[in-house]
């Protein structure tokens, strides 16, 4: 360790002038505008969020009623094997189920809060 | 500052909190109106441009609010801001790859010489002081400011800049020794 030591009372009576005050005056109304912007924008979000929900939820409601009744539509209609068709609907809606469910889930974990 | 002072405006802190968490986003005016500068002055201290320091302060405040949510009251607002700021700093520096030539002298061989500093008038002291500053090293400075002008203990400094209490002691004291130098050489430039 060197020997010498500066006085610490002298260098914090000096380093008091050091505070820099912010030069840029309008630095207040420029931060918050722009919070202002994101509070705005993540409204925005989170009722376009809500609104996806809601039209999940309507989706697979009625994709489930149309699993339901898809097979007695099916054997008035078309003279084909009803279980394949509803075998292939069931595994085509189970994916779309599941890939909308998660980017809902991304979404919500991303924009969650303000 | 005194301690029934600080006392009043950690109250003041958590009020203001609370308004922004309920939603008043003008309530946030507050943390500017009176975290601005001394942001500002430990931006500068490690990126040592005004406009850079202007960038990282602002990053830093939209940060806080961002994150205001999250703060758990058990550490001074202050502590919690100033460590968003440290940080942005030096992510700042990292990004730009500004090369900050640091004040590196063997202060064994040199002779300081106080005197020569108390003895200026006390705006040539400010402007030598800033000057003085400006050559130091991010860290040094940094720490020169946390801890005089912020009157942050030892630990305090530890937990915004994230560095243990050795390193803070050691480069305290560095700094220190550093600020002399640097301001002799500029003095005796003069």
């Amino acid at each position: 360790m060197p020997d010498f030591i500066p006085n610490d009372k002298k260098l914090a009576e000096l380093m008091k002038k050091s505070r820099l005050e912010m030069p840029f005056s309008d630095f207040e109304d420029k931060v918050m505008y722009k919070i202002k912007e994101r509070v705005k924008a993540k409204k925005f979000i989170l009722k376009n969020i809500s609104l996806a929900c809601l039209f999940f939820v309507l989706g697979t409601g009625f994709g489930t009623a149309v699993c339901f009744f898809l097979p007695e539509l099916i054997s008035h209609s078309i003279p084909v094997s009803a279980g394949k068709i509803l075998l292939t609907f069931q595994a085509a809606f189970v994916l779309v189920v599941l890939t909308q469910l998660e980017y809902l889930i991304k979404l919500v974990r991303k924009y969650g809060s303000i | 500052m005194l301690i029934e002072e600080r006392a009043n405006l950690a109250n003041q802190d958590s009020l203001y909190i609370d308004k922004v968490c309920s939603g008043d986003t003008e309530a946030f005016r507050y943390f500017l109106t009176n975290y601005k500068d001394m942001a500002y002055s430990i931006a500068v201290s490690v990126v040592k441009d005004e406009f850079i320091a202007e960038e990282v302060v602002q990053e830093a405040f939209i940060n806080a609010f961002k994150g205001l949510k999250s703060f758990n009251k058990q550490s001074k607002f202050s502590t919690w801001f100033y460590r968003i700021v440290t940080n942005e700093a030096f992510k700042k520096l990292k990004k730009q790859k500004k090369e900050v030539v640091s004040f590196v002298e063997d202060y064994r061989d040199e002779i300081v010489d106080e005197s020569i500093l108390l003895n200026l008038q006390e705006e040539e002291q400010t402007y030598y002081i800033q000057e003085a500053l400006k050559k130091l090293s991010p860290n040094e400075s940094l720490i020169l400011r946390l801890f005089y002008l912020q009157e942050a203990s030892i630990k305090e400094v530890g937990d915004i800049t994230g560095w243990s209490e050795s390193k803070v002691k050691v480069t305290l004291f560095r700094a220190r020794k550093n600020m002399y130098l640097v301001f002799n050489q500029i003095v005796n430039l003069k």
